[in-house]
């Protein structure tokens, strides 16, 4: 610094410099043009690196590229994807839908085609909603008793203690129900009677047990009707109503039910074509307490009246 | 005619009057 000020007071041959300037080599101990020339010196060579960046590996400098996140070519191309193997990066389509591999499917509106290469719009289901069965069933009227179907008359049945009864029952569209009940016959009982439904096994006849109602104690006069409050959703579909006299047997145990032999609809009549056996409802023997998966059966051409209400 | 109405469940002996929730008489309809 002291000599920094000697030059800048030594005479007339500095007054174009000024003190600032002398002071920028404050602290020079060396030779700049050396310096400067041996921190070039440093650099990886420049020569045939043009248009390339310095970059390092943590210990040594160089000049690398953009090369490796280069697009494929976009020539015959347009309207792909860019996407990668994990390796090389390529263009792609989306591919056409089938129905075994995802993909791109065209709308369609046609209630008619059996094309399974399109998909159908909302505005075509609703059009095959429209006109399909679902729409022509008839809904259950809320408030309302129905009851085991038969044809013919109903009267008092007498029933055999401890046989469970399955009557079927069909179901066309969603409906809750929040009764299930019995009529007592002539002769009042003095049993217990179990209530409930079963699923159909998908072939025609009670399989597991979809609703145990519980039991009425049907020791009121003669008429008296019993229902046990339940909330059952039933979609729509064959179900199998349920009927069991348990406990204690009364003498003369009557319900109300089919008046005579009676066909039910929606019972097979036999395994020929021949009047010999018309069922009106399958049947599973010595059944004491809570209904079970229903298990070998036989028939019955009469059967109790089972009523469900509509909620 | 007489209508009796169980609660959820049916017969039970350990709840109020077995699970009855309701008991209603109807008078026999007259028919001409």
């Amino acid at each position: 610094m002291s000599k920094a000020r000697d030059l800048a007071n030594a005479g007339t041959a500095f007054t174009a410099v000024s003190s600032t300037e002398l002071q920028y080599v404050d602290g020079v101990t060396s030779a700049i043009q050396s310096q400067l020339d041996a921190k070039e010196g440093t650099l990886p060579t420049q020569t045939g690196n043009s248009g390339k960046y310095l970059t390092t590996d943590g210990t040594n400098k160089s000049w690398g590229t953009v090369s490796q996140y280069a697009l494929p070519s976009q020539t015959g191309n347009a309207g792909e994807f860019l996407t990668t193997n994990g390796t090389t990066e390529s263009w792609d389509v989306i591919p056409a839908g089938t129905t075994s591999n995802a993909g791109i499917l065209q709308l369609t509106n046609s209630v008619s085609s059996t094309s399974t290469t399109t998909a159908a719009t909302p505005n075509s289901v609703k059009t095959a909603y429209d006109s399909s069965l679902l729409k022509r069933q008839m809904p259950f009227r809320s408030t309302y008793y129905y009851r085991t179907p038969s044809v013919g008359g109903s009267g008092s049945f007498t029933i055999t203690h401890q046989l469970l009864y399955f009557m079927p029952f069909f179901v066309e569209t969603t409906t809750t129900f929040d009764r299930i009940g019995i009529q007592s016959g002539l002769s009042a009982g003095t049993g217990t009677v179990r209530l409930g439904i079963y699923n159909d096994s998908g072939a025609g006849v009670p399989s597991t047990v979809l609703l145990d109602a519980g039991t009425v104690s049907a020791t009121s006069p003669a008429g008296t009707t019993f229902t046990i409050t339940i909330s059952q959703t039933l979609n729509p579909g064959f179900y199998w109503l349920a009927f069991c006299q348990q406990g204690t047997s009364p003498g003369t145990p009557s319900y109300t039910g089919s008046s005579s032999t009676n066909l039910n609809l929606l019972m097979p009549s036999s395994t020929t074509a021949s009047d010999g056996v018309v069922p009106a409802a399958y049947t599973n023997s010595g059944i004491t307490g809570a209904f079970t998966t229903a298990t070998t059966l036989s028939v019955s051409t009469r059967t109790p009246f089972v009523y469900l209400r509509a909620a | 005619m007489k209508t009796i109405t169980y609660g959820i469940g049916g017969y039970d002996e350990s709840k109020p009057n077995n699970n009855i929730v309701e008991e209603l008489d109807f008078p026999d309809e007259e028919t001409e």
